[in-house]
């Protein structure tokens, strides 16, 4: 048996997969398409922490204007074009990727703390706690979920920060839903009550029996995630209610091109809204790799 | 008259998982004539469940069938085309299954689902013919109020309830074979008890032909006329249930009925077969029971032991039985 | 629990759960740093104007109290007044909501249309070339940024190739020549009704872009989740069992296994509509069509309060109604399922 990492001694569990043939993560490596998209994420993060260092327009990625090579449509030497200020889009781009993966960490990251821990205390108190925790996600639940997100970010102030906790404040939820059903089930398990009547204290039970557990479908539906989390802040952006010029943003991108679209000039909003829809795509494919990996279902026959 | 109703000939089934190919049978044979109950016995994984499939031609994908004969009343089942099959199955071939909450369709009224295999199979056609025989059907498998249970939903009625609906519409189009998978294992035992004295009361009253897959060698005594004993896909014991009972063979055959509680035994403690199934994945070339057997020989773990005759109509695979002259002997 | 008794308590709950959205949107409006005052009284007001302005409004009076006088007002019926047009609330929605609830209904309708016989072939046919190109479309359709493709549609269909208008519902010629007469709101509908063949032709024109565009997220959506769901249902013992007893295989995909499988897509199809509502806002805004989205959007971002509190609270309503209905439709249809 490997040594235990110390995330694993913090959980107290073995939990995270091991590579045998047969288990999640050997399926999730023999995912051809699943491995693709991975590579190719891994290709976007690259070049997202090193994008000033892979274009000669970096400040123009940053927002600089050079207003004299306004509007130059694409070329060897602008091979995406210019913008309305004269930016590179190959930089703009780059520097979007940044953006956006950032945002969708975020935005997932978040989501994802605030449903887990609220779903394991309304899980595993149940009672009053429960009650109290599974009204206030009715309420929340009640929203169409980008609708919430527009209000909160439109009361909170247009920026970058404000759309991702606006974005996080909408989609908990579900992750607060779907880690109270496991909880509950775990509580009952007679490990559990064992280490309840030898008098360990909640929240180290919380810790070590109730998450571990969670684990996996928390990780396959933030996976999945990932992809929605990026179009959606794209469309706050859009709107106008995500990050402000001159910050390079997908969607922010594609609205500031769009007055220009039918002027000819197609390459301004047509780019950043590719890169967008490739990466939500490869997210979405590695989503439902993920997914495969761990249905036992899907895994084969057995005799 | 005299040809069996169901001759299988050295039928291999071989399952593509993403680990490799599982050998699920390993060339079995056996012959059921009409009217008599044949036991398929073995652990989980022995390969008895897949027999049963095979023969209705619904060997669940990775699955699939790579060699032998499945001759139903003298006809090749493997070369009839899908729609052929078809025709079998539900009309000739019948088959129950072992859960029977899971087997009857949730959102359907039992009624319904009995006249949809009735109008299929021509059984009957106008709507108060079909609700006659169905209620007929439901008092014969010994169904209180049938006009009730027609128009109720599976999940209102017990588990034995269920399993007596599946009977009945098995048995709806009055079929020459019936493969009864492991029809009471999920079952509370007082239950298996009623149910398994309805099948038995049901083959007499019909003399249909029956395959009765089960792990349970109570059940094997009880209810069938011929047993195959089956480990690792492969037959490794078969012959008359007396004779086998009186004279296990075979090793394993042996180590199943001395792991059988039986009132009278408290003396000694439940005799356990060490080890586990091997997983199929990669077949050994002898014999597959070689490392669990307590009287293993060299020979065994190099080459598969032949098929030989025990008694009339008795016969074993086992080189036990090969290397003696008089088979009655045990080594 | 009969019908009734699960109807009342849902609605109870619903009322509760909508008390609970209305204090949210409140907070979350008053929360907005921009000036309502300065949007009321117009950009050149003087500090004067706007203290009179603020006292006016009621926003000098403290948060519980401004709320109270809210509902009572709801109660009432008076869903307040835009402090940007100065007109009532309903008024403007009488006219946006039709609008928008054309584009999703329609998106819906799609969903359903096609999305369910997809991904019934899809899940059938598993793993065949059917099912892979239907999996890679529908993966694609839930990854599209809406705006985008509602732009690229544009330039393609009204810049490129002249076919479609660029935006509106209605063209302004026709809109004259051939006005529509409002009956329901539903513009086709209506052309249809009073027989005005060329209104309902230009009405058409109008809402293909739209709502193709609107309607591939749902329809995406609706076969990725029936493919699963059929998927699922195949692999139980039941089609096993109508299998082995010699049923037909249509027989056994379309009424046995569908049956199952629609059950969970159902919960599905309230999500779809949900999502379509607030996709309808970005199309909207793309294709200046004048409904409940685009209304709420310049609302927003001038600070425009009433309208963005009355908005929230009719489309969640429209929301918490449209689960309710999907929740008793899957009563309905299954069996197990006991009310309560």
């Amino acid at each position: 048996m490997k040594p235990l990492g110390p995330i694993q001694r913090w959980l107290g569990n073995p939990a995270i997969p091991r590579l045998e043939p047969g288990s999640a993560l050997w399926f999730f490596r023999r995912d051809r398409v699943g491995m693709a998209c991975s590579g190719f994420l891994l290709i976007v993060v690259v070049v997202a922490v090193l994008a000033p260092y892979l274009t000669a327009h970096a400040a123009e990625g940053r927002g600089e204007p050079n207003l004299p090579d306004k509007f130059l449509p694409p070329s060897v030497e602008h091979p995406l074009g210019t913008d309305v200020l004269g930016r590179d889009q190959v930089a703009r781009v780059l520097y979007g990727a940044r953006v956006a993966l950032s945002v969708a960490l975020v935005i997932v990251g978040l989501s994802v703390l605030i449903g887990v821990t609220l779903g394991a205390l309304a899980g595993y108190f149940g009672g009053w706690v429960d009650d109290a925790i599974m009204r206030i996600t009715d309420v929340f639940l009640a929203f169409p979920p980008l609708l919430l997100a527009i209000a909160i970010a439109a009361a909170l102030g247009p920026s970058l920060t404000n759309a991702m906790i606006a974005i996080a404040l909408a989609w908990w939820p579900w992750y607060a839903r779907l880690v109270r059903a496991q909880a509950l089930s775990v509580r009952e398990r007679n490990y559990v009550r064992a280490a309840r009547s030898i008098g360990v204290d909640d929240l180290t039970i919380i810790r070590r029996h109730i998450i571990p557990n969670v684990l996996t479908p928390v990780f396959v539906q933030a996976a999945m995630d990932m992809g929605s989390a990026i179009i959606t802040s794209a469309g706050l952006s859009f709107i106008g209610l995500g990050p402000q010029p001159p910050m390079a943003d997908w969607g922010l991108m594609v609205n500031e091109g769009r007055a220009y679209l039918l002027g000819g000039r197609w390459w301004i909003s047509t780019f950043p809204g590719f890169a967008l829809f490739l990466t939500a795509l490869a997210f979405n494919l590695l989503g439902d790799s993920v997914r495969d990996a761990s249905d036992p279902r899907v895994r084969g026959a057995g005799a | 008259m005299n040809d069996p109703l169901l001759a299988v000939d050295d039928l291999r089934v071989l399952f593509h998982t993403p680990l490799g190919d599982v050998h699920a049978l390993r060339g079995v044979s056996f012959a059921l004539a009409r009217g008599r109950v044949l036991g398929l016995v073995g652990e989980s994984g022995c390969g008895k469940t897949v027999t049963g499939r095979a023969i209705v031609g619904l060997v669940p994908a990775p699955g699939e069938i790579v060699g032998g004969r499945i001759l139903f009343e003298g006809n090749d089942l493997l070369k009839l085309s899908e729609r052929e099959l078809r025709q079998i199955r539900g009309r000739r071939i019948s088959m129950i299954f072992q859960d029977p909450s899971a087997a009857l369709n949730p959102v359907f009224p039992i009624g319904q689902q009995i006249a949809e295999i009735m109008r299929q199979h021509k059984v009957a056609t106008s709507k108060g013919d079909l609700r006659e025989k169905a209620l007929a059907l439901l008092s014969d498998v010994g169904l209180p109020s049938p006009d009730e249970i027609l128009d109720s939903y599976p999940h209102q009625l017990s588990g034995g309830m269920q399993q007596r609906a599946m009977i009945a519409m098995a048995l709806s189009s009055r079929p020459d074979l019936l493969i009864a998978d492991e029809p009471t294992t999920s079952l509370d035992v007082t239950i298996q008890a009623q149910i398994l004295d309805l099948l038995i009361e049901l083959q007499l009253q019909t003399a249909i032909s029956v395959i009765l897959v089960t792990h349970n060698m109570g059940i094997v005594a009880e209810a069938c006329h011929e047993v195959a004993v089956l480990y690792a896909g492969c037959i490794v014991e078969f012959g008359s249930t007396r004779e086998l009972f009186r004279h296990p063979s075979h090793p394993y055959t042996q180590g199943l009925l001395k792991a059988m509680p039986l009132p009278g035994n408290r003396r000694h403690s439940l005799k356990v077969i060490p080890g586990s199934v091997p997983s199929g994945l990669r077949p050994s070339p002898g014999c597959a029971f070689a490392s669990r057997c307590d009287s293993v020989m060299e020979v065994c773990r190099q080459f598969p032991p032949p098929m030989v005759a025990v008694a009339d109509g008795h016969r074993v695979a086992c080189y036990l039985w090969a290397t003696s002259s008089n088979g009655r002997e045990n080594a | 629990m009969t019908i009734g008794r699960y109807l009342l308590r849902r609605l109870g709950l619903a009322i509760f759960v909508a008390f609970g959205v209305l204090a949210v949107t409140f907070v979350i409006s008053r929360v907005v740093p921009s000036s309502p005052e300065r949007l009321y009284a117009g950009a050149r007001a003087n500090p004067e104007t706007i203290a009179l302005v603020h006292q006016r409004l009621g926003l000098d009076r403290p948060l519980t109290v401004q709320f109270a006088r809210y509902l009572a007002s709801l109660i009432r019926g008076d869903l307040g007044e835009s402090y940007a047009t100065k007109r009532p609330i309903l008024e403007d929605l009488r006219i946006f909501l039709p609008a928008t609830l054309e584009l999703v209904s329609l998106a819906s309708f799609l969903a359903l249309v096609v999305g369910i016989p997809v991904g019934v072939l899809s899940g059938a046919q598993r793993g065949r070339l059917f099912d892979r190109l239907a999996r890679l479309i529908s993966l694609s359709g839930v990854s599209i940024p809406l705006f985008w493709m509602a732009l690229l549609l544009q330039l393609v269909f009204f810049g490129l190739l002249g076919l479609l208008p660029l935006g509106g519902r209605v063209d302004p010629v026709v809109s004259v020549t051939n006005h529509i007469e409002t009956i329901t709101g539903f513009n086709v509908i209506d052309a249809a009704i009073t027989r005005n063949s060329i209104a309902l032709l230009d009405a058409v024109r109008h809402l293909i872009l739209p709502v193709s565009v609107l309607a591939i997220y749902p329809v995406a959506l609706t076969i990725r989740m029936t493919r699963a769901s059929m998927i699922e249902a195949l692999s139980e013992d039941y089609i096993l069992a109508a299998r082995a007893a010699g049923l037909p295989e249509s027989r056994v995909l379309f009424r046995l296994a569908l049956r199952n499988a629609l059950i969970p897509t159902l919960t599905v199809l309230g999500l779809t509509f949900a999502y379509s509502i607030t996709g309808a806002f970005l199309v909207e805004i793309v294709f200046a069509w004048p409904g409940v989205g685009k209304y709420v959007a310049d609302a927003i971002l001038a600070a425009d309060f009433p309208v963005v509190m009355a908005v929230t609270l009719v489309v969640t309503i429209v929301y918490i109604v449209v689960n309710l209905v999907v929740d008793l439709i899957q009563a309905a249809i299954d069996p197990r399922i006991r009310l309560g």
